[in-house]
């Protein structure tokens, strides 16, 4: 618990540092958020309208003071309003992270069920046939990127095949099935580029945990292979692919920006997408903080994972 | 010494095994031809130094190599009259854990970290003889009590990592235990322990065999373990069996060469006291290029020409059980 605390505390500069930095940059972005609003606007060249919009967003103010007036509304729970609709980007929020959040999950569930047993398949069988199918399939799917599958399943599935929407987004009201057919593509495309890395990882773990003793003694015992596999070898084969999910949702998070463009899906990815043109700073803002907190949120889940699959890690010492 | 009767086939008889790895660098011979049998409720010690393919030869008598597709074994490992080479998979599993059981060298890798005692106890019963989970626990208990372990019912609940290297190892036996095994194979399995430790894992060894008339293949690299526990000995040299006896006699009339200079390198018991230990010159052969002839020829002290040329065959003298391999063995009645 104590350890816990401490990565807790590791948050707080951590915190600091990244909503400063994505706020200096956003600043930085050529272009100006006055051209978004009054891009159909007569007026767009009226110095006076344009201070005049300035001074009401707060923008005439300094980065710096900017800044401490942001931290300061966060503070409050207020992630203040979007420029351009005027609405509280905290309900914006609300409104997107589920579905960003919904279609990582699938994606990660997905990923996982295909690379699980394939992994642990390819460990047992190393550099036998199946093994060498496996690893080089892995190696042509990393080889593509999402957004290519992507679009390569809209032509299969929606184009020819007919089966499945090309790109839209129906919230769970409208049913379930209603809902997940939208989110099977591009679940595809995040989910397979994915797997290639965690089956590489389990399968190298695998292998060296088959040669442990252990594992003879429980050959030894006349228990089944499969059960060899799943009950004995996997969980000590586990904490490479944990610590590689940690880091992948990072990638991931990127990954989602695009597929959600390319599907359709409003997710905060498309909403980043949206607000980075418009130049719909406090949005962009939210969003890079928000991935940053989630991101240092499941790496910290991941410690404690570890914990969790060996028994040993919570009382060795020093672990930070 | 008991000659075979001839009226019940042996519990174990082992026929001219070869076990052989295929590796880049060539094939290494680490079972090369042996032959043993061993009777019902006796303790075979095989002796030998690290890399004479005495831990081979015992993961090969139950077949737990590791499936990678470089093994590659011939001859007969005949377990009550059934070749256990020929048996199917599925028949197999059933005599591992059953019928023979195996207690590894070191306790601190034999056992699944990540895993709690109890279940690593309990999953040999309620997988392989159709325990219930309760039942299993109240026969793992007794188990655990059986190997000397205090308070076993909170044991079950501890993972490895809790438990000294002793107490572990007591694990170890009773989930060889669990199986109710006709044959237990120890490979080194006081190697890894500290030395007071060690006579009360031997001393446990030999109780639970003539309590249970479990017949008990020991291995080892100290010839003074084997002194004390064994029935029988056989001394193991580059792949081969190179002498074979009744312990006592073994001990008193070593004939081949290489068994007395082992037995010179340790301190026994029966040695005159302040005698001094003689190291063996050289090193054990390359299991990869072995040497013709004699294996042993190379650091014989006893060595002639033709030791080099022919390699002897493993026998005995009519009338005798005394077997040794060697064109020139030591006089029968020396005292090593």
């Amino acid at each position: 618990m104590a350890y816990l605390r401490k990565r807790l505390l590791h948050l707080i500069p951590v915190f600091f540092l990244v909503t400063f930095a994505s706020f200096t940059l956003v600043n930085l972005l050529p272009g100006d958020v006055v051209d978004a609003i009054l891009a159909d606007d007569q007026a767009a060249n009226d110095p006076e309208l344009r201070r005049q919009i300035k001074a009401d967003l707060g923008l005439d103010k300094p980065l710096l003071v900017r800044y401490v007036v942001w931290l300061g509304d966060l503070s409050q729970g207020d992630l203040g309003r979007s420029y351009i609709t005027g609405k509280k980007i905290g309900d914006l929020l609300v409104q997107r992270i589920p579905v960003t959040l919904q279609l990582m999950v699938m994606s990660l569930v997905f990923a996982l069920l295909l690379a699980v047993p394939l992994g642990i398949l390819s460990g047992y069988r190393s550099n036998r046939a199946i093994d060498r199918w496996i690893s080089g399939g892995a190696f042509g799917i990393v080889a593509i990127p999402p957004f290519v599958t992507a679009i390569l399943f809209i032509w299969v599935f929606a184009v020819l095949l007919d089966l499945l929407p090309a790109a839209g987004h129906a919230p769970m009201f409208f049913g379930v099935w209603q809902n997940l057919k939208y989110f099977i593509l591009p679940m595809l495309a995040i989910g397979l580029s994915e797997v290639p890395i965690f089956l590489r990882v389990l399968r190298v773990d695998m292998i060296t945990t088959l040669q442990e003793d252990y594992i003879a003694l429980a050959r030894a015992k006349g228990l089944s292979t499969p059960y060899i596999l799943f009950r004995h070898a996997l969980r000590p084969s586990l904490f490479t692919l944990v610590t590689v999910l940690g880091l992948q949702v990072g990638r991931l998070i990127s990954g989602l920006v695009i597929v959600e463009n390319v599907f359709a899906l409003p997710g905060i990815g498309k909403l980043l997408i949206d607000a980075i043109d418009a130049r719909d700073v406090l949005v962009v803002q939210a969003i890079v903080t928000f991935s940053a907190i989630a991101y240092v949120v499941i790496n910290l889940t991941v410690d404690v994972l570890y914990a969790i699959l060996d028994p040993r890690v919570s009382q060795r010492p020093g672990m930070a | 010494m008991e000659p075979a009767t001839g009226r019940q086939p042996p519990l174990l008889e082992v026929v001219d095994l070869h076990t052989h790895f295929v590796t880049p660098r060539g094939i290494a011979r680490a079972v090369d031809g042996v032959s043993f049998r061993l009777e019902r409720g006796r303790m075979l010690g095989i002796v030998g130094e690290s890399g004479s393919g005495k831990s081979v030869l015992s993961r090969s008598i139950i077949d737990i190599l590791a499936r990678d597709g470089t093994v590659r074994y011939r001859g007969q490992v005949v377990f009550e009259g059934r070749d256990l080479r020929q048996l199917p998979p599925k028949a197999m599993r059933d005599v591992r854990g059953r019928d023979i059981a195996m207690v590894f060298q070191d306790p601190m890798t034999s056992l699944n970290p990540v895993m709690k005692i109890g279940l690593q106890l309990t999953e040999v019963l309620t997988r392989r003889r159709g325990f219930s989970a309760r039942a299993a626990r109240t026969r793992a208990i007794e188990l655990l009590n059986a190997v000397g372990i205090a308070d076993p019912e909170r044991q079950l609940a501890c993972y490895p990592m809790h438990l000294s290297g002793g107490m572990r190892q007591r694990v170890a036996i009773a989930i060889a235990l669990a199986g109710e095994p006709k044959l237990l194979i120890a490979d080194e399995p006081t190697t890894a322990l500290d030395v007071t430790i060690q006579g009360q894992i031997l001393d446990l060894l030999q109780r639970l065999q003539r309590q249970r008339n479990m017949a008990v293949i020991l291995i080892t690299h100290d010839l003074g373990v084997v002194a004390g526990y064994a029935d029988e000995v056989a001394v193991m040299y580059a792949g081969q069996i190179v002498e074979r006896s009744e312990t006592g006699e073994l001990l008193r009339r070593p004939r081949m060469p290489y068994t007395e200079a082992l037995m010179k390198s340790v301190p026994l018991m029966s040695a005159p006291p302040h005698t001094r230990l003689q190291s063996i010159p050289g090193l054990p052969p390359n299991l990869l290029d072995v040497p013709g002839g004699c294996r042993f020829h190379e650091r014989c002290r006893y060595a002639r020409e033709d030791c080099s040329e022919r390699m002897p065959p493993l026998t005995a003298k009519s009338g005798s059980d005394h077997h040794f391999a060697c064109w020139y063995p030591l006089a029968a009645g020396a005292e090593a």
